[in-house]
């Protein structure tokens, strides 16, 4: 999953940051308003993270520039705490409003279930077969075993479970999994598929050759 | 907190005065008063013309009876000397009913005259008129009382001038030419004649309870010193006409006036009814009135109650409303207004100052969360607390600055304080900056007079460090900050020179529609640049520093602008009163 960032003051983006990189999400940061809008613009994020007061352009002009041309999940973090300010956040067009100082767990708990919601989901548990994915507390049981996975390998997983039943290309996979920072290696993807098939089952991951993955239903 | 407008006087009990008694009771006094006068000069002119209706009678009779003796010889009217005029002969009370009426009646050979008494019980219980007698003007019919008179001329064998005065009238003449005169006629009227000598010559029936008095005494009451041919009086419930005849006589005509008073009792008794019932009708209408008067302002009461601190952008509309309430509420709508701007102000505070609290807060939560969440590197470890470190500088800095504020709100003066030397405050603030502008590659330039100000020796530091730190943070690398302190000659309307002390920059300036706003507190020009910018004091980059400044110099009793040109520098100056002393 690859979440923007976008917020002004860089210590607290440093943390979030921190805090979303080690659970296991592809962050990519900003400190302007109209930097992030560029960036938001131009990928497909799973999710952004947006400050309302930002240099550039303010929190609501970003996500009423943005929802002209995408339908990103946003979750706004202001220390604006009003009612009203709520109202105004949510009917610009943000989908969930978490008010400064909030925990980082909150925050990421809620940036799930978001993220969730918009890929069709309810509920946090994914049952593959014998293998199920529970997405609050990250861990994957192949017939009530629970197997371990690297971060990459889980998000790949997580991410192939999501979009069951339709084909991930590559791009998507490169696109969502690893952020801007990340100069991964080309062939990164087939490796950690083929760690996964080891750890969990020959016939879960098909490959469509010179198109991606798919998880079947 | 003053007593506006409460009157200790025209006030019942212990609590407040009720406006609307209080008018009432005015109203009702003004109301009562002008009733009363407008009786009494109802009844002034309502006795006056019944008394000129009743002396025009008694004239018109004086003038008949003056009309009938005028033609008579002197000697009947009796030759005057001094002695006779002021001789005493007594009225003489008519006779009794049971008296010697037969005679009389022989004599006057005419109908009873009107006095019931001296005509005995009627048998109907009717008048005159219902008897079928004719009305006749009895008033001056002669009564003489015979016996008297025949006894005094069985013992002088004379006529006396009385008899002969009542033989020499010709009454029938005058009965003819006398006019039926309904007030003189009905009333108990009466007549008498006196000569020139002051003898009684002719005495008509007197009423009944008439009055004794010596007639010397009355004609010469009468005409005491008067040179007029009339004189009128009241004598008990008897109005009396004195009119000067032929030959120095004297004709009196009066008449019995109960009548007359009774009904001036009874008009001024229906004047005294009508009036309390206009009073009262006058005293319920103005209470209705007063009611009503008083009602907008027991709305606009329980308007006013409704409005609490929720809502107050309620207004009154006074659209709706009489001028003189309109007036009234247009200025609890305006008062209304401060209070809401105060009240929108104070909130725009303490949003902004929670705004600016939960940053760095939200910042130390972060970190410490994310450090505790697993086990670190000890360099990780470091980095996270340097972040809360950082973190809790700026709120440290803003509760300081906050502190500040609140503390320069409260009464100052800056005149009872001891002067200071303010060239070293400037010059020390320059060389504890030094620093800071050359890490920012910029130029500190000074121009310097020596000066003295009373004041708070911290907060003018605090003034001047935060210009020169705000000119060093939003200037250009390279560039440079001028800080000028001058004596000045004092503006028109004071005594002593200014200090004006000016920092100029060769920043990035400010636009010139922020520069209104630029002394709010809270308020950023470029959010970018001065959140990511420390302050020596941590008051800069909260939105706080010029805001801090503006206090200080209000508390010192000057005043502070600043002047800006886009992307070539912004002039701050500010002008503070100096002590006298140096």
């Amino acid at each position: 999953m690859r979440v923007l960032v976008v917020e002004d003051e860089p210590d607290l983006l440093n943390s979030l940051t921190e805090a979303l990189r080690e659970e296991g999400y592809a962050v990519d940061t900003s400190l302007r308003g109209d930097e992030g809008l560029h960036k938001a613009i131009s990928w497909d994020y799973d999710a952004i993270v947006l400050d309302w007061m930002l240099p550039g352009l303010d929190g609501i002009q970003f996500i009423e520039k943005l929802r002209r041309k995408k339908t990103t999940p946003v979750l706004l973090l202001t220390a604006r705490d009003t009612v009203s300010d709520r109202v105004v956040g949510l009917d610009a067009g943000a989908d969930d409003y978490l008010i400064k100082p909030c925990s980082l767990r909150e925050l990421v708990a809620r940036l799930r279930a978001l993220i969730r919601r918009t890929t069709g989901h309810a509920s946090s548990r994914i049952e593959l077969g014998s293998v199920i994915l529970d997405t609050s507390k990250r861990l994957v049981e192949v017939d009530g075993n629970d197997v371990p996975l690297t971060p990459r390998e889980y998000a790949l997983l997580e991410m192939l479970a999501l979009h069951r039943g339709r084909l991930v290309t590559r791009t998507m996979i490169y696109d969502h999994l690893f952020d801007e920072d990340d100069d991964s290696l080309s062939n990164i993807v087939d490796v950690h598929v083929s760690h996964l098939r080891k750890k969990l089952g020959k016939d879960l991951i098909e490959t469509r050759r010179g198109q991606g993955y798919i998880i079947h239903d | 907190m003053t007593n506006l407008g409460a009157k200790g006087w025209l006030r019942w009990g212990q609590g407040p005065s009720s406006l609307r008694l209080r008018i009432l009771a005015w109203y009702s006094l003004i109301v009562m008063l002008s009733l009363l006068l407008i009786s009494a000069l109802v009844m002034w002119e309502a006795s006056r013309s019944l008394w000129m209706d009743v002396d025009n009678d008694l004239l018109a009779g004086a003038k008949l009876i003056d009309g009938a003796i005028r033609r008579l010889p002197p000697e009947v009217l009796g030759t005057f000397s001094p002695d006779a005029g002021l001789r005493g002969e007594p009225i003489h009370r008519p006779p009794r009913p049971g008296g010697p009426r037969g005679d009389r009646g022989q004599r006057s050979g005419r109908p009873r005259p009107f006095n019931p008494r001296n005509e005995g019980p009627l048998p109907g219980g009717g008048v005159d008129g219902a008897m079928g007698t004719p009305r006749s003007n009895a008033w001056f019919q002669p009564s003489l009382d015979t016996q008297e008179v025949g006894d005094n001329t069985s013992t002088d064998n004379l006529a006396s001038p009385r008899e002969t005065f009542e033989e020499s009238v010709d009454w029938s003449l005058l009965e003819r030419i006398a006019p039926i005169r309904l007030s003189l006629q009905d009333a108990q009227a009466y007549s008498l004649v006196w000569g020139s000598d002051g003898s009684l010559l002719h005495q008509s029936r007197l009423p009944e309870e008439f009055p004794m008095v010596e007639v010397g005494e009355w004609t010469k009451t009468s005409f005491a010193g008067r040179s007029d041919r009339v004189v009128r009086q009241m004598r008990g419930h008897f109005r009396e006409l004195f009119f000067k005849g032929p030959n120095e006589s004297v004709i009196c005509v009066g008449m019995n006036t109960t009548r007359e008073l009774d009904r001036l009792w009874r008009y001024s008794m229906f004047l005294l009814l009508s009036g309390l019932s206009v009073f009262g009708i006058a005293l319920l209408g103005g209470n209705w009135c007063l009611r009503r008067t008083l009602e907008p302002m027991r709305k606009m009461q329980a308007a006013s109650e409704a409005i609490g601190t929720a809502q107050l952008d309620q207004r009154f509309d006074v659209r709706a409303m009489d001028r003189e309430v309109a007036d009234v509420a247009s200025a609890i709508n305006t008062m209304l207004d401060r209070l809401q701007q105060g009240f929108e102000q104070q909130k725009q505070f303490t949003a902004d100052a929670s705004h600016e609290l939960r940053t760095p807060l939200a910042i130390l939560l972060s970190s410490t969360e994310l450090a505790l969440s697993r086990e670190r590197s000890a360099e990780s470890y470091k980095k996270e607390l340097e972040k809360c470190n950082r973190a809790a500088h700026r709120m440290h800095g803003l509760v300081e600055s906050l502190l500040t504020l609140s503390r320069l709100e409260a009464p100052f003066d800056s005149g009872s304080m001891p002067p200071l030397r303010f060239d070293t405050i400037c010059r020390d603030q320059l060389e504890y900056l030094a620093e800071l502008a050359q890490h920012r590659n910029v130029t500190l330039r000074s121009e310097i007079d020596s000066c003295t100000v009373h004041g708070d020796a911290v907060m003018l530091e605090r003034l001047v460090s935060n210009l020169l730190v705000n000119a060093i943070h939003y200037n250009q690398p390279g560039g440079w900050v001028q800080l000028t302190l001058r004596m000045c000659e004092p503006t028109p309307g004071q005594i002593n020179p200014l200090v004006r002390l000016t920092v100029q920059d060769s920043g990035i300036g400010i636009p010139k529609d922020e520069l209104p706003n630029l002394f709010k507190r809270f308020y950023r020009v470029d959010k970018a640049r001065s959140r990511s910018s420390e302050g020596l004091n941590g008051s800069c980059g909260s939105g706080l520093g010029l805001a801090i400044c503006d206090a200080i110099v209000k508390c010192h009793g000057g005043r502070i602008d600043a002047e800006s040109v886009e992307s070539a520098g912004s002039t701050f100056t500010v002008e503070l009163p100096t002590s006298t002393a140096k």
